[in-house]
Formats: structure tokens, C-alpha cells, sequence
């Protein structure tokens, strides 16, 4: 095991120029002194904060004053990789770097003290870099600045900038809340002002049964009756455009509308959910005009899902089990169905964590705008005709109430510490809601994996 | 005489056994479509409701009451500003994906943006609020936009451009991604043995032939983008009555945020006249954005076509 691994790192050095793998170490040891600065700020930070009654702004400031300082450092990773994957532009960079990094130092002198050290390191690097070049270049040209190699960066960057918006989103929600995440906020408490009030001014909350704990059951339950709706139904809609079509012109018609109920604005599903369940049907506020909405929008997406699972499945196992003597009914249930069920269900798990990301349908028809919590005996949950809570319908009244709403339009001048406190609440429910998401997600995406080289070595 | 009586019953049974299970399929087959047609009938109940609950509203004054102008020139502006950047960044990464990157660079980029296209648009909203439009919080844009061009309000164009710009990237970047993949080897092929290098041979061989659906989805990038209410409800500064202006720094309101907001003031206040206007709008947002799902549907067609010529 040891030798393995060390010839496996012996060859990944020997791949590279000495003089690249020497700069790019020089940046590596730089990048990692220049990582100090902002760890300590944030640890310091977050310790001290935590024993004072603080605003939400003095956490976030924190953070994003030392992820800041995280940044040059960060950028120096990047560019002794690209030495290591030894190009010759990597010397230009790490000018361009130094560059930056006395910039900063001259904008801001707080950055100074950590900042110069950079600027001596990844300066010295670039020159040593450029005599490199220089002795090196009037034998031999290893990879030429062309727009093959310019274009190349570019497009890894553009890669780059997808994967870290979604690493920045979820760890900047994560770090918001974290300050504001207590036992407490699960459980303990109704979701209404009354009660967040209550507890600002140290008074008991009123009812017992509530919190982002109920919102979470709310949302869950509304996306669990949805799909008892829209996977039967989607998936019967898909064997049938999947196996019992032509191309005729009726199947073309129902790809339409199917197509156009895909396109359809969530607002526009909440309105005419409205209108028909609360208004035709009498329904209010309840279970099932909520789970019978967001199935409007589940469906398309489960039929488009379950018929590109179903499509995949090889021509010959259909041939083969007509051969057979099977029915057309007997092949699809027994043989395409059972062959396409792990993409079924990698589609459907992604489906359930779209539905629960769904705010407007679920406002104006399971949750309405003031918000309630639980019911009392907690087991009238089970009612259809029970008005609940939902994650998504709580972020998106918690802001609105303590910053917009509250005069013409602007925020108040003075916030209140139950402003911070409504806002935290939203925080930790949206942090809640997108682990759910990211859970979902990545189980998902994990057992197609497993499902596929399984299907592949069988 | 009995043999032959013996055969003739079995192969009445055995007739009958075969209607039974011809009837048991067509029953089937007729379930089947029943749920297929599931969709028609709700697609059909949106438009039914629409109109008949904002009949009234379409007259002669129609152009007047609901401040129809200024929202849709900026739900148009505002989708179309955001899915040009988001094409700047999208397609970008699906060329990278589809023909530069090596296998694991490639699944973690493709993983990422797939948790990336459904992620739950109120989130993107509130870090939108914090980031962006807070103007308490000094870290903010809007701080900052204060300070440097003496800005007033919460919310602003440019903040909906980046805002729909996260959003819809992902649909970008992945169908356009498809779309490279399946441009058949052989053209990749005899492009590099001509001499033409990679980045030659994407430019000017396989993105013309992945055009199609390239340009598909960036369609349905806008129409999702057009519709799109809850990410944009902190950040675009809505007023009413909308203002027209051209400045990314100023105010603006779409037409499904207008939506949103006037339906729940009809239902406070309880106004029909509103109530139909709302749903007029609603009507016209729906017939908008399924216009474009039909452009979609006509280029994909024609591509598909000329594929099988």
C-alpha cells in the first residue's frame, strides 16, 4: 500500500518540469502562510462574538471579512497548480498575482501585515519563473501561448465558476445560520410573531408543539401525498407514450400539452389552484388542494423522467420478450419497467426535491399567508383537510414581514431584536430545507452510480 | 363426432381465452392513455379558469388598467439581460464538459449542476436579499451602490440579471451539453484529420450542428426565466406603479411579480374588478411563455427532421 502510494506521487512528479514543481511549491508554502490570516480571524471572530449579545451583521462581517482574506490565498492554490500542470504562463500569473496582492496591501491596511508577505513570495517566484523561461526557451517551446491553450483556461474557469457557485451558496447559508441554530428553533415554539415576540421579551410561548420542526413535517407531507398523485400517473403516461405509440398525430398532441404544463410559471399553477380548489371546490386551505397543485407541476417532470429511463432500455429485451409470447402489457410492466426502474427512481427522488423547493403553490393553497403551526393533537397532521406549515412558505413571509412590508416599502430605520430573530428563524428553516435538497440530490445521484455499474456488470 | 365436438369446445375456449386477454390489453391500453391525458386536461383547466375568471377585464381598457406596457417590456428585458449572461457562462462550461474536460472533472461539474437546476429558488432569493438588495447590511451591494452612486431603493435590474443568471445557467449548460455529445463522431473525426484543431473544430463544426438544441435551451432558459417570481421578489425592487426605464440601476417589476402581489391584494380586499385583471394577466404570462415552448418544440422538430434526411 505504502509503495503503491508513493510511486504513484513519484510519477506524478516526474511528469512535471523541476522549475514548475519548485515555483508551485514556493506558491504552495505561500498560500498556506497566507491562509493563517483569515482562519485565525474567523476562529477569533466566531469565539469572541459568541460570549456578547450580537447583531446579525457582526457575524456575517466576520465571516465575510475573513473569507476575504482567504482570497489571495486561495488564488495562490490556483496558480501553483497551474504550475504544476507546468505551463509556461504560470510566471505571468504569478506576477499578475503579486500585482494584486500590493494592490491590497496599499487599499486596505489592515491587509498589510499579511498582504506584503505574499507580494515578496510571488514576486520572487515570478522572477525566478521568468529566468527560467528565459534559459529554457531558447532550446525548447513546451507549450506555446496560442489560443488553443488561452481558450482552454478559459473554459475550465467557466467549469470552475458553476461548481463554486454552488459550493458558495450552500456554505454561505450554512455559515449565516450556524450563530442561530438551537434545539430550541426546532421545537419549542409556534411559528407565529405573537410568539417570537414572546420569546424576545423572555415571556413562554404560547401553545407547545411548533417550530421549523413543523414547517419540515408540513413540506414533507404535502410532497409525499403529491407524489401518491403524480408517480402513478406519470408513470402509466410514460409506458404509454414510451411503448404503445406510433408516431401518430394524437401522441404529438399529448407531447404538446405535456411540453406546455412543463413550461407553465409556478405563479400561474398557484392562481388557478386557488381558484378551483378553495373557490369551485370549497376546499380552503388544506392538505390535498396543496398535494393536487404541486402535482401539476410534478407530473411533467415525472412522465419526462420515467419515458427517457424507459426509452434507454435496449430494443432487444422488448424483442426478446415478445418472442417469448409475452403481451404488450406483460413486456412493459415485467420487462421494461423492472429494466428502467433505477432511473425511474434516481428522477423521482430528484422530482420530490424540486416539489419541496415549490413557495407559491404551496402558499396559496396548503399554507396561506399567515402562518399556523401545528395542529393540537399532532395527529390531525393526517387530516386532508388540515392546514399546515411549510419550509418553504415560512422563509418566504419571515423577510417579508420584518424588513419590506414594515413602511412604504423601505426597511425600518431601527431593527428590532425581533427583526434578527424572525430572520434567524428564516435562516435555520432554509438551511434545513436545502440539506433536505442536497440529501435528496446526492442520494439520488448516488445510487444511479450504484445502479448503473451494477446494471453493467451483470 | 365426440373428438371433433371435444376440439371445437377447446378452441371456443381457447377464443374466448384470447378476447379475454385482448379486452384485458385494450382496458389497459385505454388506462394508460387516461393518465396521458391527465396533462391535457390540466393544461386545458388553466386556460378554462383564466378566462373565465378574467373575461371582463379583456376590453377597451384593457391596455389602460393594469400597467400592462411597462411589465411585460420588463419581464422581457429582465429575462433576456439574465439569459445572455447565463449563456456567457453555460455554454462555456457545456463545450468545456462535452469536449475538453477528462471523465471526473466532468461528473463533478455535471453533478454539481444538476443539484444546481433544481435548487429551491426562495433560497437563491434570501441570499439575494442578503448579498445583494439588504441595504442595512454593509456588506452589500446595495450598500455599496448607495454610497458610490447615490442610489435609493432596495432592489434593482442589474440584481435580477445575476439573480436569473444563477438560475438558469444549469438548464444552459446541460442540454447544450447533450446537444454536443450527440453530434455523431464521424464529424469530430474528419474535422481533426483535415488539421483543424479542437478548439477550430468546436467552433465551426459541432456547435453549428448542435445549434438547434443550443438554442433550445436557451429558450427554455427564458421561458423559465420570464415566470420566474419568488427569487426575484427581494431583489428587483418592485413598485407599483411600474416606471419605465432603461438603467440596470434602476426599479423594476415583472409581470408575474405583479401578478402575485395584485391577486393577494384582490383577495384582501376582495375587488372583482382587480381579480379579473389578474387573471387576464395571468392568461396572457401563460399564452407568452407558451409561445416560446413552441418555438422550442418547432426547432427541435426541424432538427430532428433534417437529422433523419
Amino acid at each position: 500500500m505504502n509503495l503503491k502510494i508513493r510511486n504513484q506521487v513519484s510519477s506524478f512528479f516526474r511528469k512535471k518540469k523541476k522549475e514548475n514543481l519548485l515555483i508551485g511549491s514556493l506558491l504552495f508554502v505561500s498560500a498556506i502562510i497566507a491562509l493563517l490570516p483569515g482562519a485565525i480571524h474567523l476562529i477569533n471572530g466566531l469565539y469572541s462574538l459568541s460570549f456578547s449579545i450580537v447583531t446579525l451583521d457582526e457575524y456575517v462581517s466576520v465571516i465575510m471579512f475573513s473569507l476575504l482574506m482567504i482570497l489571495p490565498s486561495i488564488i495562490l492554490f490556483c496558480m501553483a497548480y497551474l504550475l504544476w500542470e507546468a505551463h509556461s504562463y504560470g510566471w505571468k500569473l504569478s506576477i499578475a498575482a503579486c500585482g494584486i496582492a500590493v494592490l491590497l496591501a496599499i487599499a486596505t491596511p489592515a491587509f498589510m501585515y499579511f498582504a506584503l508577505p505574499i507580494a515578496i513570495l510571488s514576486g520572487l517566484a515570478a522572477l525566478l519563473g521568468s529566468q527560467n523561461k528565459k534559459g529554457a526557451g531558447s532550446q525548447i517551446k513546451d507549450s506555446p501561448i496560442t489560443i488553443e491553450n488561452v481558450v482552454k483556461v478559459g473554459l475550465r474557469l467557466s467549469a470552475l465558476i458553476c461548481f463554486s457557485v454552488l459550493v458558495a451558496m450552500v456554505v454561505f447559508i450554512v455559515a449565516m445560520a450556524t450563530p442561530f441554530l438551537s434545539i430550541q428553533l426546532f421545537t419549542s415554539m409556534n411559528l407565529n410573531y405573537v410568539n417570537v415576540g414572546r420569546i424576545c421579551y423572555g415571556l413562554p410561548p404560547v401553545g407547545s408543539i411548533g417550530g421549523v420542526l413543523s414547517c419540515t413535517i408540513g413540506s414533507l407531507l404535502v410532497v409525499t401525498f403529491c407524489e401518491f398523485v403524480a408517480v402513478p400517473v406519470g408513470i402509466g403516461a410514460a409506458i404509454y407514450l414510451a411503448e404503445y405509440s406510433g408516431q401518430n398525430r394524437l401522441i404529438s398532441t399529448l407531447r404538446f400539452f405535456i411540453e406546455i404544463l412543463a413550461g407553465a410559471p409556478s405563479v400561474i399553477i398557484a392562481i388557478i389552484g386557488f381558484a378551483i380548489f378553495t373557490q369551485t371546490f370549497h376546499w380552503n386551505y388544506s392538505l390535498y388542494s396543496g398535494a393536487i397543485a404541486l402535482s401539476f407541476m410534478a407530473l411533467p417532470w415525472n412522465i419526462r423522467v420515467a419515458e427517457e429511463a424507459i426509452k434507454s432500455v435496449p430494443r432487444s429485451y422488448r424483442e426478446a420478450s415478445f418472442a417469448l409470447g409475452a403481451t404488450q402489457w406483460q413486456t412493459a410492466r415485467q420487462v421494461m419497467l423492472y429494466a428502467a426502474m433505477p432511473g425511474i427512481i434516481t428522477g423521482i427522488l430528484l422530482g420530490i426535491g424540486v416539489a419541496l423547493g415549490e413557495t407559491l403553490v404551496l402558499q396559496m393553497n396548503f399554507s396561506g399567508a399567515t402562518l399556523t403551526g401545528l395542529p393540537n393533537p399532532w395527529w390531525h397532521i393526517f387530516n386532508l383537510r388540515q392546514q399546515l406549515p411549510a419550509l418553504t412558505v415560512f422563509i418566504y413571509s419571515v423577510p417579508g414581514d420584518s424588513y419590506i412590508l414594515s413602511g412604504s416599502g423601505f426597511p425600518r430605520a431601527n431593527p428590532t431584536n425581533a427583526d434578527f430573530f424572525t430572520f434567524s428563524l428564516a435562516l435555520a428553516a432554509a438551511t434545513v430545507l436545502i440539506t433536505i435538497y442536497l440529501v435528496l440530490c446526492i442520494g439520488a445521484l448516488l445510487l444511479r452510480n450504484h445502479l448503473n455499474k451494477k446494471m453493467k456488470g451483470s | 363426432m365426440g373428438a371433433s365436438a371435444f376440439f371445437t369446445g377447446l378452441e371456443r375456449r381457447n377464443g374466448l381465452l384470447m378476447n379475454m386477454k385482448m379486452l384485458k390489453e385494450k382496458l389497459i391500453k385505454a388506462g394508460l392513455f387516461v393518465c396521458a391525458a391527465f396533462s391535457i386536461v390540466f393544461v386545458l383547466s388553466i386556460i378554462f379558469y383564466s378566462l373565465y375568471n378574467g373575461n371582463q377585464a379583456i376590453t377597451a381598457e384593457f391596455l389602460h388598467g393594469f400597467y400592462w406596457v411597462p411589465c411585460i417590456y420588463f419581464t422581457v428585458y429582465v429575462a433576456v439581460g439574465a439569459v445572455a449572461l447565463a449563456v456567457a457562462i453555460g455554454l462555456p462550461c457545456a463545450i468545456y464538459m462535452a469536449e475538453f474536460a477528462d471523465m471526473r472533472l466532468r461528473n463533478v461539474t455535471k453533478t454539481s449542476l444538476e443539484v444546481l437546476d433544481g435548487f429551491p429558488s426562495i433560497v437563491i432569493g434570501v441570499l439575494g436579499w442578503e448579498l445583494l438588495s439588504n441595504p442595512r447590511s454593509s456588506y452589500s451591494f446595495t450598500h455599496f451602490l448607495h454610497h458610490e452612486f447615490g442610489m435609493i431603493g432596495t432592489g434593482c435590474l442589474l440584481f435580477g440579471w445575476l439573480i436569473l443568471m444563477v438560475m438558469s445557467f444549469p438548464v444552459i449548460a446541460t442540454i447544450s451539453e447533450d446537444a454536443l455529445r450527440a453530434v455523431s463522431q464521424d464529424l469530430r473525426e474528419a474535422s481533426l484529420g483535415v488539421g483543424a484543431t479542437k478548439w477550430q473544430t468546436t467552433t465551426k463544426v459541432l456547435l453549428p450542428s448542435a445549434m438547434p438544441r443550443v438554442l433550445a435551451s436557451i429558450l427554455l432558459a427564458l421561458a423559465a426565466a420570464m415566470g420566474e417570481v419568488v427569487a426575484l421578489w427581494w431583489v428587483l425592487g418592485f413598485t407599483i406603479p411600474p416606471v419605465f426605464s432603461f438603467s440596470p440601476l434602476s426599479a423594476a417589476t415583472s409581470l408575474s411579480m405583479i401578478i402575485n402581489n395584485q391577486f393577494q391584494e384582490a383577495n384582501e380586499s376582495g375587488s372583482p374588478f382587480l381579480r379579473q385583471q389578474v387573471f387576464a394577466a395571468a392568461f396572457v404570462l401563460f399564452i407568452v411563455i407558451g409561445l416560446v415552448n413552441i418555438a422550442i418544440r418547432i426547432i427541435v422538430a426541424n432538427q430532428s427532421k433534417r437529422g433523419a434526411e
